[in-house]
């Protein structure tokens, strides 16, 4: 289980997360939701180590992850997504995915083996090259992708690296109608049989209808709301904070 | 043969005729090329390529600027030449001078790293380049152990100097007249040997370390160390790794230097000059293939020994025109270097091996 606690930073003089609380539990899919600028991104960030909190704890299985550094939370399960692309451009789309299978494998210390000859590797690659539908751009790099595709590499990275706890931040942001679907329905998987703990930033409300167990509403920072779906939907902070914004004409 | 060169060939076809031109070359010069020179040259390219080739898998590889190859490399040189002056002249002073200088450069890329990788990597560039310095001055001021600006010379075992005799060359000859072989294999080309053969050891051994899960790492931190790090990679570990891992194999290619040349000074393995062609080699040649430290390393070798004598030879034939001649006059051989250094980088970005290669 992983949990936050008065988790908080400042930038500056701006309060980017204000004392966020929160626990999200295995086979649980969260989405957190809010406006633009209200600090999702900045939280996820906190979570996975990318951004030391300026107060505040982040906890795994009750053990005090806080002053690890992102490589050594993602060995312990905790496995980031990325809103803005960040893949590794000059490398080919199936080596950016076969660099997180060896990543969860541990293995990417061995000196004088050839990574070539990594057939467990190599097969668990090319699985997830099919399960993504990309097995057809294997071979490309992953800056000559177009933008869906780049996403949808995001995600394949996230899946090759098995974690427990798995963090989407907008995966389908900028993906064709046929291609979010594919994705979508990847995330479901993932809590319904893998029992995966999953948390979602994502505006679109219909995706997080279909998906969501739970939603999180974070506000200027601040965690307002937290709930079932149709109970936090209903609640006045959210009509004001979050549909409010016009966000809900998606 | 693909499995020698762990995967990686060459590729494409004009790189990998080279590559086999320069390799038996290399393999044979001592008997296809005449002269002292021509062999001392030959022994410098090996040297060169291995030392711009552990330079690259810094630069090219894992994306990392150091100004203290040199060093590392003059660790190694200086250790033969200590233990050859100290503990006499033999087989084991060489052994101990190379373990002795392969270590130090451990350690000492250890510490760096520890004090400045852990910081951000360009903090790297400017720490190498503080302590190359110091140690530069060191070595000439502790002139009682390092012969200052004059530097060492000691002598190596008697079985690698041109006095031994190793036999001759089974000679095959067609009606009387000699067609091959029939050379006097003197100890300098066993020496010649000794180097040839542990550099194409070291080239190799990196050639497999580049395409191991480790390489693949090291050139997903060169494209996005954020990333790397945010899949699990400790990204600070794999750079000082690295870096030690690149130090000890300019050291080692400092020994051989040593050996062959039963000399070591300042000018010939510290200085700021050799740190620069070395960044030249891998530049030209193509940085993130160690192909490239390859094609690199000869051509610069190749146009320090013999560019001279061209542009020499051409100013004489053109003494009458107006101007050429002064253009052409051998002292003004390092211009056209750099005109040629100019030129290759605007034309091929990618270095030489990229360009010839395309995109595969
Ligand atoms: N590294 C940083 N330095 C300074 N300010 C930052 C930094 N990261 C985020 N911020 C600020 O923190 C606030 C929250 O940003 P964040 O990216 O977390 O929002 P978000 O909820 O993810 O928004 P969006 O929906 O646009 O992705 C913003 O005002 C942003 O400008
Ligand atoms: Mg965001």
């Amino acid at each position: 289980m992983l949990e936050t606690r008065d988790l908080s930073v400042r930038f500056g003089g701006h309060l980017a997360v204000d004392a966020v609380s929160c626990r999200f539990r295995p086979g649980e899919l969260t989405a957190i939701v809010g406006p633009n600028g209200a600090g999702k991104t900045t939280c996820f960030n906190l979570i996975s180590g990318q951004v030391a909190p300026t107060s505040g704890r982040v906890l795994l299985e009750g053990a005090d992850i806080t002053r690890l550094s992102p490589a050594a939370r993602t060995r312990r399960g905790i496995g980031r997504g990325f809103q803005q692309t960040n893949l590794f451009p000059g490398l080919g789309v199936a080596e950016n995915i076969r660099l997180a299978v060896q990543a969860s494998r541990r293995k990417g210390g061995a000196l004088l083996r050839l990574a070539a000859a990594d057939r467990t590797t190599a097969r668990a690659t090319t699985d997830i090259l099919e399960r993504v539908q990309m097995a057809h751009l294997s071979k490309r790099l992953a800056a000559e992708l177009a933008h869906g595709d780049q996403r949808k590499l995001e995600v394949a990275m996230l899946m090759a690296l098995e974690p427990n706890v798995y963090m989407f931040d907008e995966p389908t942001a900028g993906m064709s109608a046929e291609e979010a679907p594919v994705v979508l329905s990847l995330i479901d998987s993932l809590r319904r049989d893998g029992g995966k703990c999953v948390l979602l930033v994502e505006h679109k409300l219909d995706v997080i209808r279909a998906l969501a167990d739970r939603i999180i509403v974070l506000h200027n920072g601040r965690l307002v709301a937290d709930g079932a779906p149709a109970r936090v939907m209903e609640m006045d902070i959210v009509q004001d904070a979050y549909l409010g914004q016009g966000l809900a004409n998606v | 043969m693909i499995r020698l060169l762990s995967g990686d060939g060459p590729g494409g076809r004009l790189v990998s005729i080279a590559v086999l031109a320069i390799f038996l070359s290399l393999a044979f010069a001592p008997f296809v090329f005449e002269g002292t020179r021509a062999l001392d040259t030959a022994a410098r390219i090996c040297v060169l390529i291995v030392l711009a080739a552990s330079f690259d898998l810094l630069l090219g590889y894992a994306g990392i600027v150091s100004f203290a190859h040199t060093m590392f490399f003059g660790l190694g040189a200086y250790g033969v030449a200590l233990s050859s002056l100290h503990m006499g002249r033999g087989f084991e002073a060489l052994a101990a001078g190379t373990a002795a200088g392969a270590g130090a450069a451990a350690v000492l890329a250890l510490v760096i790293g520890l004090f400045s990788l852990r910081v951000r990597a360009i903090f790297f560039a400017m720490i190498t380049l503080a302590v190359a310095s110091a140690v530069a001055v060191l070595v000439s001021q502790l002139s009682q152990i390092t012969g200052g600006e004059d530097g060492l010379t000691y002598r190596i075992p008697r079985a690698l100097t041109a006095a031994a005799d190793h036999g001759t060359v089974p000679a095959f000859a067609i009606g009387g007249d000699l067609v091959l072989g029939g050379q006097r294999i003197t100890g300098k080309i066993a020496n010649y040997y000794l180097v040839f053969g542990g550099a194409l050891l070291l080239f190799l051994l990196m050639l497999r370390l580049v395409n191991s899960p480790f390489g693949r790492v090291l050139q997903a931190i060169r494209e996005n160390d954020y990333r790397a790090e945010s899949i699990g990679y400790s990204v600070v570990r794999y750079r000082i790794a690295i870096s030690v891992i690149s130090a000890v194999i300019a050291a080692l290619a400092g020994s051989l230097f040593a050996i062959w040349l039963r000399y070591v000074g300042p000018d010939t393995t510290l200085s700021f000059e050799l740190m620069i062609d070395i960044l030249l080699m891998v530049v030209i040649g193509g940085m993130g293939t160690l192909w490239g430290a390859v094609i690199g390393a000869v051509l610069l070798v190749l146009a320090q020994s013999y560019l001279r004598d061209v542009m020499g030879s051409a100013a004489e034939r053109m003494a009458d025109l107006p101007l050429l001649p002064q253009l052409l006059d051998p002292d003004r051989w390092l211009l056209w270097l750099g005109l040629l250094f100019v030129l290759s980088v605007y034309f091929f970005p990618s270095g030489i091996v990229g360009r010839l290669r395309g995109r595969r």
